[in-house]
């Protein structure tokens, strides 16, 4: 897939500089395997289009990549378990149940951990689907 | 007996991920968490109650099965069948264990048997093989750092100099080894109780506990040959697509000691972008001597489980010939079909 | 740099309307938590438009439908103008595989050109899980924004028959339920007025 061709088709209906940052994320996308889509933190990718993190700029773009058709990013969460001393992978719906009830379920334990806000680092992966896109040899 | 009994037992050891899949199969609702789940059996859910036998046969399962460190010792023919028979001869005595069997006792309830050598509490036929559960008391130490801003008031200002506080628990526990024999096959197995948070050189003494214990039971000489487990590890390494491999730890020849750690979800180490360009430009195969494996299982009704097998050999095991390595650990088994899946397949990688 | 947390991550969302609006779209899961970002968004850049009111007169219908999409735009909802449902739509929203928010927005010129601007709307909505919400903004340049809404609210009742319900949700906003004529399902309409009247001689209380 051309990606540029790719990058205008998916940031159709935004504005510079928004749509810039987008694009500038699909294209550096382009060049890393898709194995290594994944884990992203918000740091890492805004360090891809040198933006901070919580820049407004930037935080519009990462809200159009995860809702735009084809979702090329998907946000989930990950966490360190320390018994088994590896990071776990949380997903979304199960964190935002979390908020919402205040309770915080570890995943191996089953016990509840207070503060668990402060032990989440939210992450994201691109989907199966935006990753054929953008290797597909489709023009 | 009761539903809430078997649960506050499956909360003693049952990974909540297990759990989950042992109540899905079940077709049990759960709550948040183990407290909350345990709140609505305790209340009386009916689903509970209604489930009771199988939540039983579910909990008998993981006792035989889950979190285990694992021995495997070869019996010749002869000795097969008189071990066999000397177990059918067997009868379980009558202890608080055996009684309670395979509802746990209680932290405050094992106060009574600190020290005490293992007691038979059970021996259970299975379609696979015979099982004898020896049932003893054993220690898990828990840390957990506490901010002194979460103490009260008066603690919180003596403790003030300190960023954290890290307090040191040790709990009681119920551990269940197990001795099984299958019904067809040479090799039997010792499998020690090792949940999560116990150190290692704790389950490796209990293993050898258990391994004297059923020796003084029934006669030590069936243990004399145990299966030598470090050739598995190269197997496991070379078989690509057999399960996901998700620690590695291996030797570079001349040069150093690497260990790669996978998280469950994303690649196998095995082909995992950074080890392939790594071994690439290598003019010698590495040595493994650390491998940690996975498998998804399809266990019927919506469950699902991911038994992981973990051999862990040392790094100088590498430069030896001979390395012996007896135990492997095998954990997140919901029961017997995803435990054998994960034994069977480190079987297979050993010489016949 | 340590990576941020869920902690500080909601803490940012906290500290301005976009941040939450940002979180808020970023952590939908499902058409229910589009629409209500969409609503959200709507209503931030309504607010926007009426806290500029002074600088919006003689605006077009077309000017301020441009400018509300680029206030949502800038949010990170992808919003369009001028995109072909069935018709030329003044604001749509398309989220995730399925979700499509349209709403028809015009100057306030009475209750008949506020109906010619439903029908078109029910043109255009589908009436399809995910696209069966939508919204009638009224732009209105004159005083009492509320009033004239509430007679608009009126006036429905006795022009649409195959409505199912109509009721006041706060003084500037009522919803309808109407009966998708394609597609048999029920769809709901928000209608919005939004008072742009300015007069810096006459006083506003």
């Amino acid at each position: 897939m051309n990606v540029d061709l790719l990058a205008a088709e998916l940031t159709d209906g935004l504005e510079p500089p928004v749509s810039d940052v987008c694009m500038g994320l699909i294209h550096r996308f382009a060049t890393i395997p898709a194995t290594e889509q994944r884990r992203m933190s918000f740091t890492w990718l805004a360090s891809l289009v040198d933006r901070e993190w919580d820049d407004a700029i930037f935080q519009s773009a990462i809200s159009a990549m995860t809702s735009v058709r084809n979702h090329p990013l998907i946000l989930y969460f990950v966490m360190h378990d320390a018994v088994e001393d590896r990071e776990l992978s949380i997903e979304l719906g199960y964190v935002k149940e979390s908020i919402q009830h205040h309770i915080f379920i570890h995943p191996t334990t089953g016990e509840e951990i207070p503060d668990f806000e402060r032990l989440l680092v939210p992450v994201f992966r691109t989907s199966p689907a935006f990753q054929r896109r953008l290797h597909s040899d489709d023009a | 007996m009761s539903a809430s009994d078997i649960v506050r037992s499956m909360r003693g050891r049952i990974p909540w991920t297990v759990a989950g899949q042992v109540l899905r199969s079940l077709d049990l609702d759960k709550s948040m968490g183990w407290r909350r789940t345990l709140a609505r059996v305790e209340d009386g859910d009916v689903q509970y109650e209604d489930a009771e036998s199988n939540l039983a046969e579910a909990l008998e399962e993981h006792l035989l099965c889950g979190e285990k460190l694992v021995r495997l010792y070869r019996v010749d023919d002869v000795d097969t069948a008189v071990l066999r028979s000397q177990i059918d001869a067997l009868e379980v005595p009558e202890n608080d264990f055996s009684y309670r069997y395979p509802v746990l006792l209680e932290d405050s309830e094992l106060h009574a048997f600190g020290g005490d050598p293992p007691r038979i509490a059970a021996k259970v036929s299975h379609p696979d093989g015979t099982y004898l559960v020896l049932a003893s008391t054993r220690y898990l130490q828990s840390r957990e750092i506490v901010l002194p801003a979460e103490l009260p008031d008066s603690a919180a200002h003596e403790l003030r100099q300190y960023e954290q506080i890290i307090c040191v628990g040790h709990r009681r526990l119920q551990a269940c080894d197990v001795l099984w024999v299958p019904n067809e096959g040479n090799v039997i197995e010792i499998r020690t109780d090792f949940p999560l948070g116990m150190h290692s050189r704790v389950a490796v003494t209990a293993a050898n506990q258990a391994q004297t214990r059923f020796g003084q039971i029934l006669d030590p000489r069936f243990f004399a040959e145990q299966v030598n487990l470090f050739p598995a590890i190269q197997g496991l390494y070379s078989a690509r697509g057999d399960g996901r491999m998700v620690e590695l730890g291996f030797m570079v020849a001349g040069s150093s000691q690497k260990l790669e750690k996978s998280r469950r979800d994303v690649e196998c180490c095995r082909v995992e972008t950074y080890h392939l360009g790594g071994i690439g430009v290598l003019s010698t195969p590495i040595a493994p001597y650390i491998a940690s494996v996975l498998w998804n299982i399809d266990l019927g009704s919506g469950a699902q489980s991911e038994p992981e097998v973990t051999l862990r050999g040392l790094s100088v095991q590498t430069a030896a010939p001979g390395a012996f390595l007896g135990d492997m650990t095998i954990r997140n088994c919901v029961g017997i079909v995803d435990y054998s899946h994960a034994r069977d397949r480190v079987l297979a990688h050993l010489p016949a | 740099m340590p990576e941020p947390t869920l902690s500080d991550y909601l803490a940012m969302s906290k500290l301005t309307p976009t941040g939450n609006l940002h979180f808020e779209i970023t952590t939908a899961q499902n058409n229910a938590e589009y629409l209500s970002a969409v609503n959200r968004g709507v209503r931030m850049a309504l607010a926007e438009l009426v806290a500029q009111r002074r600088h919006k007169i003689g605006h077009s219908e077309d000017a301020l439908n441009v400018e509300v999409v680029s206030l949502l735009r800038f949010s990170g909802i992808m919003a369009n103008h001028d995109v072909k449902y069935g018709g030329h739509t003044d604001i749509s929203v398309k989220l995730g595989d399925d979700f499509l928010w349209i709403a028809e927005a015009k100057l306030w010129k009475g209750c008949a050109w506020a109906f010619s601007g439903l029908k078109q709307l029910g043109r255009y909505m589908s009436g399809l899980p995910g696209q069966d919400r939508g919204a009638v903004i009224l732009y209105v340049f004159k005083p009492d924004a509320a009033g004239l809404l509430k007679s608009w609210r009126t006036e429905l009742a006795k022009l649409v028959t195959r409505y199912v319900d109509i009721n006041e949700v706060e003084p500037l906003k009522f919803q309808s339920k109407h009966i998708h004529l394609a597609a048999g399902s029920t769809i709901l309409v928000d209608h919005i007025a939004v008072p742009l009247f300015w007069d810096s001689a006459s006083l506003s209380v």
